[in-house]
Parts: C-alpha cells; sequence; structure tokens
C-alpha cells in the first residue's frame, strides 16, 4: 500500500517535471542556438516569448481562431520576428565590429522596447487563454492535464531531435559557424543563412515555449524576463557549447525547482537557481556536459 | 518648488550612483547589470541601523558604505575573472539574488511591504528634515562622490592602472598590473558610493520596498551612464539631468499617466539601441564599449 502510494508520487513527480522540462528546453535550446551561432547575448529572446504569448492570445481570444492555427501562427510570427531582430539589428552592429557588450545594450534596449510596448496595448494585467480547470488524464499512477501531455512529448521531441541533428548538415553548419565563424566564412559555408536559420528556428522554439505556458499561466508583459532567467540557467549550467547542454539544464532546473519546493518552499527556488548559476560560471564554466577548453579556443569568441 | 526640490534630490541621489557605476561601466568596461543591487543593500542596510538599532544617520550611512564595499568583494572576488558576456549574466545573477533576498528574507526585510517609517536624518546636529536641506544633502553628496572618482581616476596610480586595463588587459597585465585586484578594489569603491546614495534614498523617502531595487532599475542605471556618456566626469551628470527630467517633457505634453510609464521606457529603449548605432560612447563620454 505504502509502496503504491510512494511509486504512484513519484511517477507524479516525474510527469511534472519533465514537462516543465519541456518548456524550459525550448527555451533554452533556442537560447543556445542564437547565442553559439550568433554570439549576441540575446536578451530579446524573452521578448519574443512575450511577443509569441500576446500573437497567441490575440488569435486564440480576440479573433476566436481555433487553438492550433493560432499556435502555428504565433510560432510563425516569433520566427519571422527573431529572424527580423538578427537583420536589422545585430547583423548591422557586428559588421561594425563591435564589443559583446554593445549587443548586449542593444538586445536589452528591444527587450524594455518590446515589453513596454505590448504593456501598453495589452495592459499589464495577466490575460487568460484557458479559462477554468484544465481536464486531467489518468495515466496509471498519475495524474496529468493536456497540456503537460503535450509538454512531455515536446520534451522527448526535443532530446530525439538535438541527438540526430549533430550528424546532419545542417547540425553540422551551425556546430562550425558556432566554432569559429570566421573560418566558415573562409571555408564557404553560407553563414548568414545559417544565422539566419538558428535565429528563425530559436525564436520559433521560444515561440512555441510561450504558446504552451501561456495556456498554463497565462500572458502578462513580464513573463517573457523570467522565461529568459530558467533558459540563461539552462543554457549555462547544462554547457552553452553543447547541443545538449539546455536539455540537461533544463531537467536539472525543473529538478532544483521540484526539490525547493518539497524541502525549503518555493519563494527560494528561483534564488536558489542563481545562486548554482553563479557556483557554475565560477568553478565549471563549461557546464555540466561541456568539455575544458582551451586557452586559445576560449578566446577564439 | 517644491517639485523642483524634489527633483533636485532625485538629480543628486542618481548622480551619486551613476557616478560610482560610470568608475565600473566607463573606467573599468566593466558592464554590470547588479548596480542597483548595491543601492539597495546600502539603503536596507541604513534603514535597518537606524530604525531597528538606533544609530545615528551619519554611522547608518558609513556602515552602509562599508557593508555594501564588503558585499562587492563577495560578489567581485568569484567574478571579475570572467571575461565578457560571462561577466554580465554574473552581475545578473547577483541582482536576481539579491532582489530574492529583499523579496522573501521577511524576517529581515518585511519583504514585499518593505520598511517603513525611516527617520528623517539628522547631520552633526543639524535635523535635516525640510526639503530645501536635503536637496542640499543630495547635491552636497553628489559633488563629493563626483570628487572622489575625479580623484581615484585622474590623480591616483588606480585609476591609471584601470584605463591601461580597459585598452588592453593582457598589455596591462605584463607591465605589473594585477587585474583581479585593481577590479576588486574599483568594485568596492563603486559599491561603498552606491550603497551610501541608497542610504541617503533610504532616509529620504522614508520607505522603501524590493521594487525600488530590481533588474529594470539596474537596467535603467545602466542606461543613464550610457546615455550621459561613459568614462568621463560630466557623463552622469548629462545622463542624470536628462533621464530625469525627460518625463517631466512627457508631463507637458499632457500624456494620460496611466500610459505615461510604459512610453517612457519605450523611449529608452529605443534611446539605448539608437545610442549603440550611432553614438556607443554616449552623449558626454570619452570610451567606446568595446
Amino acid at each position: 500500500m505504502l509502496v503504491a502510494y510512494a511509486m504512484g508520487t513519484l511517477t507524479q513527480l516525474l510527469a511534472n517535471t519533465i514537462s516543465t522540462a519541456g518548456i524550459y528546453v525550448l527555451t533554452g535550446v533556442g537560447l543556445s542556438m542564437i547565442y553559439r551561432v550568433s554570439k549576441v547575448f540575446h536578451f530579446a529572446h524573452g521578448a519574443i516569448y512575450t511577443i509569441a504569448a500576446y500573437v497567441f492570445f490575440t488569435f486564440l481570444i480576440w479573433l476566436c481562431v481555433p487553438l492550433l492555427v493560432a499556435l502555428v501562427l504565433a510560432v510563425a510570427v516569433s520566427a519571422l520576428v527573431g529572424f527580423g531582430l538578427d537583420r536589422v539589428l545585430y547583423q548591422p552592429l557586428a559588421k561594425r565590429r563591435v564589443s559583446g557588450a554593445t549587443l548586449i545594450i542593444a538586445s536589452l534596449g528591444t527587450y524594455i522596447f518590446v515589453e513596454n510596448l505590448i504593456a501598453l496595448i495589452y495592459g499589464s494585467d495577466t490575460q487568460v487563454l484557458l479559462p477554468g480547470v484544465q481536464k486531467t488524464l489518468v495515466l496509471g499512477n498519475a495524474s496529468v492535464t493536456v497540456t503537460q501531455l503535450v509538454e512531455i512529448g515536446i520534451f522527448v521531441l526535443m532530446v530525439i531531435s538535438t541527438i540526430w541533428i549533430r550528424s546532419k548538415p545542417v547540425g553540422l553548419w551551425l556546430r562550425s559557424v558556432a566554432n569559429d565563424s570566421t573560418m566558415a566564412t573562409a571555408l564557404g559555408l553560407p553563414v548568414t543563412r545559417i544565422r539566419g536559420i538558428a535565429f528563425l528556428v530559436g525564436s520559433g522554439l521560444a515561440g512555441l515555449a510561450a504558446c504552451l505556458a501561456s495556456l498554463d499561466s497565462g500572458a502578462e508583459p513580464h513573463m517573457g524576463l523570467k522565461a529568459l532567467f530558467v533558459a540563461i540557467v539552462a543554457v549555462f549550467v547544462g554547457g552553452p557549447d553543447i547541443f545538449l547542454g539546455p536539455i540537461v539544464g533544463g531537467i536539472f532546473f525543473s529538478m532544483l525547482q521540484v526539490a525547493a519546493n518539497y524541502t525549503l518552499s518555493s519563494r527560494w527556488e528561483s534564488t536558489l537557481a542563481f545562486v548554482v548559476l553563479l557556483l557554475f560560471m565560477v568553478l565549471r564554466p563549461e557546464g555540466i556536459l561541456g568539455r575544458t577548453r582551451r586557452i586559445e579556443e576560449a578566446t577564439a569568441h | 518648488m517644491n517639485y523642483i526640490l524634489h527633483l533636485c534630490v532625485l538629480i543628486g541621489i542618481y548622480s551619486v550612483v551613476c557616478h560610482s557605476l560610470n568608475l565600473l561601466v566607463g573606467y573599468s568596461g566593466l558592464v554590470t547589470l547588479g548596480h542597483a543591487a548595491f543601492f539597495g543593500i546600502g539603503a536596507y542596510a541604513a534603514a535597518l541601523l537606524t530604525t531597528e538599532a538606533g544609530f545615528p544617520f551619519l554611522v547608518a550611512l558609513l556602515s552602509a558604505m562599508l557593508f555594501s564595499a564588503l558585499i562587492s568583494v563577495l560578489i567581485s572576488w568569484p567574478s571579475v575573472r570572467l571575461r565578457g558576456d560571462y561577466f554580465v549574466l554574473a552581475s545578473f545573477g547577483f541582482q536576481i539574488i539579491i532582489y530574492f533576498l529583499m523579496f522573501n528574507w521577511v524576517e529581515l526585510t518585511g519583504g514585499p511591504a518593505g520598511l517603513s517609517s525611516i527617520p528623517r536624518p539628522k547631520l552633526l546636529g543639524i535635523q535635516i528634515g525640510s526639503l530645501p536641506a536635503f536637496a542640499a544633502l543630495s547635491i552636497v553628496s553628489a559633488i563629493i562622490a563626483s570628487g572622489v572618482v575625479w580623484v581615484v581616476t585622474e590623480r591616483c596610480a588606480l585609476g591609471r592602472a584601470l584605463k591601461a586595463i580597459r585598452e588592453n588587459e593582457i598589455a596591462a597585465e605584463s607591465l605589473g598590473v594585477d587585474v583581479v585586484l585593481v577590479r576588486i578594489k574599483v568594485f568596492a569603491l563603486a559599491a561603498g558610493l552606491a550603497g551610501g546614495s541608497g542610504a541617503i534614498f533610504a532616509h529620504y523617502m522614508s520607505f522603501i520596498d524590493p521594487s525600488s531595487f530590481t533588474v529594470n532599475e539596474s537596467i535603467y542605471l545602466l542606461s543613464i551612464v550610457i546615455v550621459g556618456g561613459l568614462g568621463t566626469l560630466a557623463g552622469p551628470f548629462v545622463g542624470v539631468f536628462v533621464m530625469i527630467l525627460f518625463p517631466e517633457v512627457l508631463g507637458f505634453l499632457q500624456i494620460p499617466s496611466t500610459v505615461a510609464p510604459s512610453i517612457r521606457q519605450m523611449i529608452y529603449g529605443l534611446v539605448l539601441v539608437a545610442l549603440m548605432f550611432w553614438r556607443p560612447q554616449g552623449l558626454a563620454g570619452s570610451y567606446r564599449l568595446e
């Protein structure tokens, strides 16, 4: 009886952990793809996340479009906004060989602009996308909502596809530009196009995460910053130079969250996450999965 | 008239923080997203010392500055070794940790409710209760802070070492400059000044809560310094004038107060992006973030 109960709690915990990890992984993989390829510390990733959630909200609630269509439209818009941002802002700046700090500040400026534009249009209250309590399905010992089931599915899909893409042409392109974009240009790779792919796909993934998250907890103008926190922790704890890094980091973060909820209280989870991030940056900057780089490699980017 | 004096107080307080931030961003090339945390640490430390421990204002102010500087060593000692983006990220993490400590450590900080009824200060036997007296205090502190920054950067070995590191870290190190130590020192100085202005801020407002010390506030401070200009003494003054008086212009344009904050922030965002394109050293700056 007790064992069955413990098993039940365990499956439930696992389902909760993996479904939250699904959202973190989507945002994190997007951020790491963009960061690795463009070397831009993309604060505006949070802005794209918020935009996606509000586009989704607008189509779903204001225009009464079916849910799946609204989802596809929101993901498409966020992918295009990310792509456009790179073309209009980051690439012209990068052509002038500005420093990382200049890019960070430009990106921050964009984030502030978008967050407040959204607050201006929609107000700063939380907008509910799915009213009421979602229906739960009972699977074995655990009960999960449909959104959670989708998130678990996406998590599995992300794990498979990141492993799969590594050795495919697109994966090799991304990896070579991430490794040394000057060398990639010299070898005749279409670097601008690869950058475009990274921004399109990375922003699209963030958009998808935002839509799923907003089904659960609604949309509000600051949601992007919170999502960005998580993505940053996932990417830099997991390993900023590895495809699988944000996935490991995402699981790590959601486990940390569950652990914090069970032992301390939920209000300390963010503090704990950032203490862990700082410890990692000082003690193991290459992350859980990364390998130690030689100094020449580390300074190359 | 009272409103103008209130603006003077704000300009004084923000000038101190921005001078200290300019030490880091402009003179040392360390872009930090954690400066509001030091401002907040100073504010909370001074407020707790005067309300709970009954310290006189001057002692509380100096202790808050010292405390803020000590905390800065905890964070700068490991993080100044990090390069570029990693340093920005570390300061960002630090800012968030401090914010959540203020928000969640209810027993000490009062949590989201904050600390209230912080007394108006008494300095050298003079009660500083009226607005003109406070304006004078904060303007004087701004002048002292800019004096400190001028002495440190123009008349000290530390300032020359800072500029050398900023221009070429490896060359400076090969000439015997201890990069890590110099950065820890300047970080402590900047945090101390920011903590001091936080203390004045707390005693002026007589009420503080975590919402004054968020990441957004750090970004705002950074944007003041960048708009004003990096690496010059005039820069922070220009930035503070422009950024504090600018909302008043919006007031003249009869923009409804419900949307004014959003519009103001949107313009800040645009200005930051535009500056990065056309004038990365800011309006009155000499150093480009490169």
